[in-house]
């Protein structure tokens, strides 16, 4: 194992009944990554982390911090972890001061930390206001506030955008970044490629609780294989498409269809094989994790 | 690290609204039973004399703040599981169904604790409760109707001196708590495997209701299981103002009550300790 990882995530197997949740999956996180767990709805995303958060208690497989196997039987292992798990819930009738303070009371964090960590993220002028007149935005602030309390080192963060309007996901963005810089490892669950393409170093793709693919962004990105054909007469192109050993047809959309080809596919054959043909308004490289969801 | 724990759900507790719900209630009922009480007086005093007004000649009146207090008491005693239930009800399902077990559990720090933490503040909630229930009742009625001997029926009539008063209340009020808290342990029980907060009221009421129906109704297998139901024993407050004092009933009390209290806590702690987190 490479000094470099952080956390070693190795077959963790999760049934809910007779739903297998996760099957088998096997993680590698770097230290100073932001490692995106991406995968739609449903693949097994909050599953993974409520278990490294301790939240479910039966489960098969091991998870590693710094090459020592976690023992989750000792609350003490979550000293190196700050939480956000789905949607920040607070306890409202309190101020967000009076919340954060009763999360520094469990780890004995001096206070002094909490007007540190609210400056961070940009509470402090609203810190005697009761959370229930807080916005969603503010919220996530909030939330990541109470991760970084006790001042861990690898932050999980699930879904950290959701609900956030497009200024708040900026800003979300350069706070995420922004604590990468200081040194911590973090871990965003999310459904959305662009969060990922935008903010990740690393990714790992679930879907139906399998592990699909684990990798940096470099890697992903330079390994695509895929092109977006925009033109109005999709039957037309896929008519012509078909007849071509080797290209496969991902999907066809009303405009729209994506191809893949396992030899290399290049725009200039693309562009051969359909233009004078039919009418083609764009054609463009796929180059991000979409190739993923379609292996 | 328990301190703070105690601390924390102590302020949640403080913070929130419906903590005051039985405070209020009792503040607002007691001074209307003691004025109905004293309006009453007269009436009241010729039930409690009966056929003895025909052979004896009584001075003075047996309407004092002592009696007011054990005949509130002895009205209220059977309503005050609905109270007990309020804050035990909330304390553990509260957090599940707002989802903040979802960041309090992710620190280091073991369920147990925090299990045992929210035990110590229903317990103390209803030991105060009820402390209150009884040192209210007892400071507005003596300041209403004054001091004086307490009649109450044992045996017959039973006249205690008014020295002799003060610390059967008490008495009174420790028998009272004993059978409180379990009924508490029992919701608290429920709030642990419920995920919202009105589920474990409906079913610890319900199951105080069953046993009280089993000790009120005179049928053989009732009689032979109700002394080891801790329902059985909601109106044992009544024999801290007997003469001699019944200390094996006292003693089954404490036992049974132990009892159940303890199954009541361990189920909890099993089943919070194994409990995934889902929402």
């Amino acid at each position: 194992m490479s000094n470099n990882i952080i956390l070693n995530i190795k077959e963790l197997d999760k049934y809910y009944d007779k739903l297998h949740a996760l099957k088998m999956i096997s993680l590698e996180i770097s230290k100073g990554s932001i490692h995106g767990i991406l995968g739609p709805n449903g693949s097994g995303k909050s599953t993974l982390m409520r278990i490294v958060a301790g939240l479910i208690k039966s489960w098969n497989g091991s998870i590693s911090f710094k090459n020592k196997k976690l023992n989750y039987n000792n609350p003490k292992v979550l000293s190196n972890f700050g939480f956000m798990i789905e949607s920040p819930a607070f306890y409202e009738y309190l101020s967000a001061l009076d919340n954060l303070k009763l999360f520094a009371n469990l780890t004995n964090t001096d206070y002094k930390i909490i007007y540190e960590t609210l400056e961070l993220v940009k509470l402090e002028n609203r810190m005697y206001e009761k959370v229930k007149n807080f916005s969603y935005g503010m919220k996530q602030r909030l939330g990541i506030a109470q991760t970084l309390l006790h001042q861990p080192e690898i932050l999980i963060l699930d879904e950290p955008n959701n609900g956030l309007d497009p200024a708040g996901i900026k800003d979300m963005g350069i706070l995420i970044n922004r604590l990468k810089s200081e040194g911590k490892t973090i871990i965003i669950s999310t459904h959305i490629l662009s969060e990922v393409e935008n903010l990740c170093t690393n990714v790992s793709i679930l879907k139906k609780g399998d592990l699909i693919a684990s990798s940096s962004m470099d890697d992903i990105q330079n390994n695509s294989n895929k092109f977006l054909i925009k033109t109005i007469e999709v039957n037309n192109a896929r008519l012509l498409l078909d007849k071509v050993p080797n290209i496969i047809i991902l999907e066809t959309n009303e405009d729209s269809l994506i191809v893949s080809s396992k030899e290399n596919l290049n725009f200039k054959t693309l562009v051969q094989i359909l233009n004078d043909k039919i009418s083609i308004q764009s054609i463009k490289k796929e180059s991000s994790l979409i190739d993923f969801f379609y292996d | 690290m328990i301190k703070n724990l105690i601390k924390n759900e102590a302020i949640k507790t403080l913070y929130k609204k419906r903590t005051y719900i039985s405070f209020i209630l009792i503040i607002i009922l007691i001074p209307f039973i003691v004025a109905a009480i004293d309006n009453g007086g007269k009436s009241l005093e010729s039930k409690i004399y009966g056929q003895l007004a025909d052979s004896f000649l009584f001075y003075g009146s047996v309407i004092n703040g002592y009696l007011s207090t054990y005949i509130i008491i002895a009205i209220l005693i059977s309503h005050m599981p609905f109270l007990s239930t309020i804050v035990a009800s909330e304390i553990v399902s509260g957090e599940y169904s707002k989802g903040t077990f979802r960041m309090y559990l992710t620190r280091p720090i073991s369920r147990s604790k925090v299990l045992l933490s929210k035990l110590i503040i229903v317990l103390l909630y209803t030991t105060l409760m009820m402390l209150f229930f009884f040192s209210y009742t007892l400071f507005i009625s003596y300041l209403w109707l004054g001091s004086g001997d307490l009649a109450v029926f044992h045996n017959g009539l039973l006249l205690l001196a008014e020295d002799d008063i003060l610390w059967r209340f008490f008495l009174a009020f420790v028998l009272s708590n004993s059978v409180m808290l379990s009924v508490s342990c029992l919701c608290f029980l429920i709030s642990t495997v419920s995920r919202n907060s009105v589920t474990p009221i409906i079913i610890t009421i319900s199951i105080v209701f069953i046993g009280t129906a089993i000790a009120f109704i005179p049928i053989p297998i009732f009689e032979k299981i109700n002394p080891y139901l801790f329902t059985g024993y909601v109106n044992i407050f009544l024999t801290a103002f007997h003469d001699p004092l019944p200390f094996e009933r006292f003693y089954d009390l404490f036992i049974i009550t132990s009892a159940w209290s303890l199954i009541f806590v361990i189920a909890s702690f099993k089943a919070f300790k194994n409990k995934d987190i889902l929402h």
